[in-house]
């Protein structure tokens, strides 16, 4: 059964061309790492096209794991490598094109429809401010407080899966969270 | 609030993260709780980093838990098919490859078609040799002697009346020929030459002519007496 398997034995099994192993890697991390990217770009679209592409690079590189690293610290790579790629193809877009940041607040925030226009509305505009805050993170900072917040994972599995020790990790998530609220303080959301 | 930028935990920093996410130690929790109560500073940048924390926390709930996980699409490259090689070993090794079991309907397949073509090649030498069996027999029909035998033709008995036959006694004798036994087998008659079978219309189309169209008469000769067989009476009889 292939769900009784370590990652590391089903990427063995998927570099052997047994696409029911990879398929397993795939259903295990597929929520992670789109969150990942949800959290390393706001946006959906462009997390959902990341987590694809980071998942098709992953399975062409199959052969180069040599399973000194964790899977988890692999596919975690690959995907932050897919999310500055997409990063940088946005930022040339960005200088022909007007960036949509009202659209993309939009898409990025569901309003409840128990709060009253004026709170929604204030509440989106803090979402595209904490998405803004984020994304202007450096990279080693935003990483880590993705991993938390959106894959909700523990210190010590961020710890594993970035390989980096363990008072690391908190120290580079205390930064993020103390820059982050700078920023959101620089900039406050006003109340309709 | 912050005192200017600076760190102000007092080297709490990591107590902080791990109290806010919930991952502190009971012990960790108690020792950070008692500084907590006792440092202004301590607890008012707990203050800020839980605010940032909790923009963090409704930003992924309100944006991101309701995402459903996209389906992902791997595009799985075939497994290419390797033949793998057979060692020959022995004289039959190549035989021994074609009745394993992945090949025997290939195997038996090729056996079938050649049997079929054997078959074929069978039946044609068969058919071939019945031919010139035939064919020799025929030609000890015709040469083998011909036993003729001059027989009077009785008048034949219709209903206990004689039927008078022709006054005309036959100048020749009704011949009966009395072939060697041998099986009656049609010849295998050769093809017929374009040009004959054309020869062999023309002589039908001749034949068809009226009978009132007599032959040229080539001398003085008159010949309506002469009974004897002529080759434009083969025509007529052809064109009757």
């Amino acid at each position: 059964m292939l769900i009784n398997l370590t990652d590391e034995q089903l990427v063995e099994l998927a570099v052997s061309e047994d696409s029911e192993a990879f398929g397993e890697i795939v259903r295990r991390w597929e929520r992670k790492i789109f969150a990942l990217c949800f959290g390393m770009l706001g946006r959906e679209d462009d997390a959902r096209d990341a987590a694809q592409e980071a998942f098709i690079a992953a399975y062409r590189n199959l052969a180069n794991f040599r399973g000194e690293a964790k899977v988890s610290s692999w596919l975690h790579r690959i995907a932050v490598n897919q999310c500055l790629t997409t990063k940088r193809r946005q930022k040339t877009r960005a200088e022909d094109f007007l960036d949509d940041e009202e659209g993309a607040a939009d898409r990025a925030f569901v309003a409840s429809p128990l709060l009253s226009p004026a709170r929604t509305t204030e509440k989106g505009e803090r979402m595209t401010l904490v998405r803004q805050a984020v994304g202007a993170l450096p990279l080693d900072l935003r990483q880590v407080i993705v991993m938390k917040e959106f894959e909700e994972m523990t210190f010590q599995e961020i710890s594993e899966t970035l390989e980096l020790p363990l008072s690391t990790v908190k120290s580079r998530l205390y930064t993020a969270l103390k820059q982050l609220r700078m920023r959101l303080e620089r900039t406050p959301v006003e109340v309709v | 609030m912050l005192n200017n930028g600076k760190n102000t935990t007092c080297g709490f920093s990591d107590e902080i993260v791990s109290y806010i996410y919930d991952e502190a130690t009971p012990a960790g929790r108690k020792s950070f709780e008692a500084h907590l109560a006792g440092c202004a500073l301590c607890a008012d940048e707990f203050a800020g980093i839980s605010e940032a924390r909790l923009s963090m926390f409704e930003w992924q709930r309100e944006a991101f838990s309701t995402l459903e996980t996209p389906e992902i699409v791997i595009p799985y490259v075939k497994k290419a098919f390797r033949a793998e090689p057979i060692e020959p070993v022995g004289v039959f090794a190549g035989l021994r490859g074609w009745l394993t079991i992945t090949n025997w309907p290939v195997t038996v397949a090729a056996v079938l078609v050649i049997c079929a073509g054997l078959g074929l090649l069978a039946m044609t030498f068969i058919g071939r040799g019945a031919t010139e069996v035939a064919s020799n027999n025929m030609d000890k029909v015709a040469v083998a002697p011909v036993a003729i035998e001059n027989k009077t033709v009785q008048p034949p008995e219709v209903a206990g009346v004689t039927v008078p036959l022709d006054p005309t006694p036959p100048t020749q004798n009704v011949a009966s020929i009395k072939a060697v036994d041998t099986p009656r087998i049609r010849p295998n008659r050769p093809a017929v030459n374009p040009v004959q079978r054309r020869a062999t219309e023309l002589n039908a189309g001749r034949a068809r002519v009226p009978q009132s169209r007599k032959p040229p008469v080539l001398n003085s000769y008159d010949d309506s007496d002469d009974r004897s067989l002529r080759l434009t009476d083969l025509f007529d009889d052809i064109g009757g």
